[in-house]
């Protein structure tokens, strides 16, 4: 098992911020973290295989600057949340997520997921 | 991947990383434990002989142990000793990024305690990056304890894991959190929930002193202070001074530093116009809730708690970055309505509910031995014994612990099984014996939850048993939970090679006698394998276990050291109001957060979980009492390890519905403990005396992630039970 952190950081001259890793690996075991050190908060959720976000499933607060998010682990029920994109039986897969926070969505990222 | 029953499997189990079937094993194996820890200690024979040892399932699961190489040399933990009648020490809470746990991959981010002797710096540990015990304490009866507790955690370093988690102030509440509370906390509810894992405190687990203000005070939080410089801590340090140099507990919040009470709350006045509320007003101001930085809700502030206590003439709870801990380890006064603290192998270990599991996890933990060396002290008679036959007796603190930087609860699907048990840190380390040699081992199981079952057996041949004479590992034990068997119970034939068990929190002091034969040698646990190994090895005279006479038979008393009378049997004591029961139930009344998949086992004590001010036992000072203490938890089979703080007590009477036709009546000299695994479907009882000290402290499983979500209760001794005074007291929270 292991802790995952993904940091969420603007490149110099960047009007948006990223994710890296991008995709992020990690093991149904794992559980994965956003460290924000950024100058904004954000909010990374997931979408659904409509491209929808579904807010609340993984987080439920924006993380703040110099700040990390709770943990986020990649579990059974997630499939009828997120559909069967998510399926640990069909790992490995690959989430898509994006910022909730209004004007960044385009600040997008991945996780792939594997047995 | 985990599904919904694994999970509660895995929250019930006492080992929590297993499988089913093996769990079923494994409570086979702890009702097995209990007859055999009784058999060592009940004064009379238990119809166990002849069994197995444990289960012949696991017996046959044993790898066969590899002598070293690769064992690493067993490497003793660093001490910090009292000089003068004083044990000084500055013990930090540290957070490392870089832990180096055997049996790991990678290094680990873990808190762990780092200590020095202020007097004699030379004395500190740990010396190196390794992860294991703070500092083993050394002291002796009667002396000052005083110690500068720092916190100096930063919570940026856990960043990215979950070690930070609620602390962050992301999740909704104050409990840890995964997948926005579906996963984690699920329907645990704060307080008894995993949280608060920066905040911590010391328990001085065994110690007869104190449960109030800088004594054995488990209800006192420290958060850390990421900010502190060496100029802080020596500035705190020469703060507490003034406290020290008194040598006792403080009796009340004024009779501490001025400076340091303004450096915490501004009161009664700020130390420095940037804090007018101190560094506590300081976390208030700054904490993160609910993703926002400043935001924390006034109910949840910990400066206003801090000032109505202040003001109602009750110690505060909530400071920040340091603590000063002050008491004095009491020899017997000689009165009949008093007890001294007990010479031996005792331990400190974090206590802060909610976070008590992950911190002994991290390895917050340390030994105290405490030592009698009076002729007719426990120290004393044994060093004296061994000096006359011209040899030296050799000793050595063995702490164990399973490290890991997670609990299992708050991941999907623990994989690898459960984290190995170290000794001191170190996997299977390896001690030296000479043939014939006899060494005082001091055993404390400071895992979170696993239980010892183990046995000795020679490296060469299989499991040893009686008839292999020189090949045999002998031993014999003198203590339990700290506190010296009496010659009856040390001299019986039982006590020859007896069981080899702990469960969590219990300390065992044996006598080890290395066998005739040179060669290795292994502990082996039934579910863990090998803890450590003896590399028999030299030439030098034999040694004799004390009280051994011409024929081999132990006999001679008066080579062994006598009870202290304040340790004598307590023969008459009136029955607790009711008796306590530990249980299990599912919450069926509360729907978790977002649909979660599984409703958590809750863990309860008399039906209900852990609350904040409520009184669940009120005792009169003075008084003798026994107390029935049951166990209806049959759904998981747990043998839950009741701990209570302050008092040892002596069990009188067993029942394990799975191993005893009827209860086991024991008959004196009764054994000490502090910490008693209860029988599933059975119960104890035991006496105690609520002897020196009022005061609020608590009683709890030892399986630490049951205590975190519940199993816990607050305990009052008050010199009147039904006074306003004591009533007024109990207003104690847990953030």
């Amino acid at each position: 098992m292991a802790q995952v952190a993904i940091e969420i950081a603007r490149s110099e001259g960047k009007p948006q911020a990223g994710f890296e890793p991008d995709p992020a690996e990690v093991t149904t075991q794992d559980n994965a973290f956003w460290v924000n050190n950024d100058k904004e908060p954000h909010l990374p959720t997931p979408l659904d295989q409509n491209g929808k976000m579904v807010k609340g499933v993984w987080l439920n607060f924006e993380i703040p600057t110099e700040s990390s998010s709770s943990g986020v682990a990649f579990f059974d029920p997630d499939k009828t949340i997120l559909g069967s994109q998510s399926n640990p039986v069909n790992a490995p897969y690959t989430i898509t997520y994006v910022c909730a926070v209004e004007g960044h969505e385009n600040e997008r990222g991945r996780i792939t997921v594997t047995a | 991947m985990a599904k919904a029953d694994d999970m509660k499997a895995q929250d019930v189990d006492a080992n929590e990383h297993t499988q089913f079937t093996q769990e079923q094993r494994n409570r086979a194996g702890r009702r097995q434990f209990l007859l055999g820890a009784l058999a060592t200690t009940s004064g009379v024979a238990l119809a166990v002989s002849g069994k197995r040892f444990f289960p012949s399932s696991l017996a046959a699961t044993q790898t066969q142990p590899v002598c070293p190489p690769p064992s690493p040399a067993f490497i003793p933990v660093g001490e910090i000793t009292s000089r003068d009648g004083k044990l000084k020490a500055v013990l930090s809470v540290i957070g490392g990024k870089d832990r180096i746990v055997p049996g790991s991959t990678k290094p680990l981010a873990l808190r762990f305690y780092s200590g020095y002797n202020p007097d004699n710096p030379s004395q500190r540990w740990p010396v190196s990056t390794n992860a294991g015990p703070g500092p083993t304490f050394r002291c002796e009866v009667g002396d000052s304890v005083q110690i500068t507790f720092l916190n100096r955690v930063n919570l940026k370093d856990f960043m990215g894991s979950n070690l930070y988690s609620a602390e962050g102030g992301t999740t909704t509440g104050l409990c840890d959190e995964v997948n926005a509370g579906r996963w984690y906390p699920a329907n645990d509810k704060y307080p008894n929930c995993f949280h608060a894992s920066s905040a911590a405190n010391v328990h001085f687990h065994g110690t007869h002193v104190t449960p109030s203000t800088t004594g054995d005070n488990v209800l006192v939080n420290v958060w850390p202070d990421p900010t502190m410089t060496d100029a802080d801590a020596k500035m705190i340090q020469q703060w507490f001074q003034q406290i020290f140099d008194k040598g006792e507990a403080v009796s009340d919040w004024n009779g501490l530093s001025e400076d340091w009470r303004r450096y915490q709350v501004g009161l009664p006045k700020p130390l420095t116009p940037n804090y007018p509320k101190g560094l506590v007003g300081r976390y208030d101001d700054t904490a993160v809730y609910q993703g926002q930085r400043g935001k924390l809700p006034e109910n949840l502030r910990l400066w206003p708690a801090n000032d109505k206590k202040i003001k109602d003439g009750i110690w505060p709870q909530y400071y920040v970055g340091s603590y000063p801990i002050c008491f004095r380890i009491p020899k017997w006064n000689g009165s009949s309505d008093s007890m001294g603290q007990a010479p031996g192998t005792h331990w400190y270990h974090s206590h802060k509910h909610g976070s008590t599991s992950i911190n002994l996890f991290n390895g917050l933990e340390g030994a105290l031995i405490i030592e009698d060396n009076s002729p007719t002290g426990y120290d004393g008679a044994l060093k004296a014994y061994y000096s006359k036959q011209g040899q030296k007796l050799d000793q050595f603190v063995l702490v164990l612990q399973q490290i890991t930087d997670t609990i299992n609860m708050m991941v999907t699907n623990p994989s690898g099984g459960p984290p190995p048990v170290l000794v001191n840190g170190q996997l299977t380390p390896t001690i030296t014996m000479q043939p014939g040699q006899i060494q005082l081992w001091r055993f404390i199981n400071g895992t979170v939850q696993a239980f010892i079952n183990a046995q000795f057996n020679s490296v060469q041949q299989k499991t040893l048993t009686a008839g292999l004479g020189s090949l045999k590992v002998n031993y014999r034990q003198t203590a339990q939970d700290g506190i010296q068997l009496a010659w009856e119970n040390y001299s019986k034939d039982q006590n020859a090679n007896p069981p080899f068990k702990l469960s969590p929190a219990n300390r065992i002091d044996v006598l080890v006698q290395a066998p005739s034969a040179t060669g290795c040698y292994v502990l082996q646990d039934a579910r863990f394998g090998p803890l450590l190994f003896i590399n028999v090895t030299g030439t030098s005279p034999p040694m004799k276990f004390p009280g051994t006479d011409a024929d081999g038979k132990i006999t001679i008393k008066s080579d062994y050291p006598p009870m202290p009378a304040f340790l004598a049997d307590i023969t008459s004591a009136k029955p607790h109001d009711k008796p306590i029961v530990y249980g299990s139930r599912k919450d069926t009344t509360t729907l978790p957060p977002n649909g979660n998949p599984s409703t958590l086992r809750q863990f309860t004590i008399d039906n209900t979980q852990f609350t904040d001010g409520r009184i669940d036992q009120r005792v009169k000072l003075g008084d003798a009492e026994e107390w029935r203490i049951e166990n209806t938890d049959t759904a998981t089979g747990i043998s839950h390890p009741f701990h209570i703080h302050v008092n040892p007590f002596q069990v009188v009477e067993v029942y394990d519905p799975a191993t005893m036709a009827k209860p086991l009546v024991l008959q004196p000299p009764y054994v000490w403990w502090d910490a008693f695994a209860i029988p599933a479907g059975g119960y104890f009882k035991m006496r105690s005396r609520f002897v020196d000290f009022t005061g609020l402290y608590v009683q709890h499983c030892h399986i630490l992630a049951h205590e975190d979500r519940g199993m816990m209760q607050l305990v009052q001794v008050c010199k009147d039970p039904n006074s306003e005074e004591c009533k007024k007291q109990a207003d104690v929270k847990h953030h």
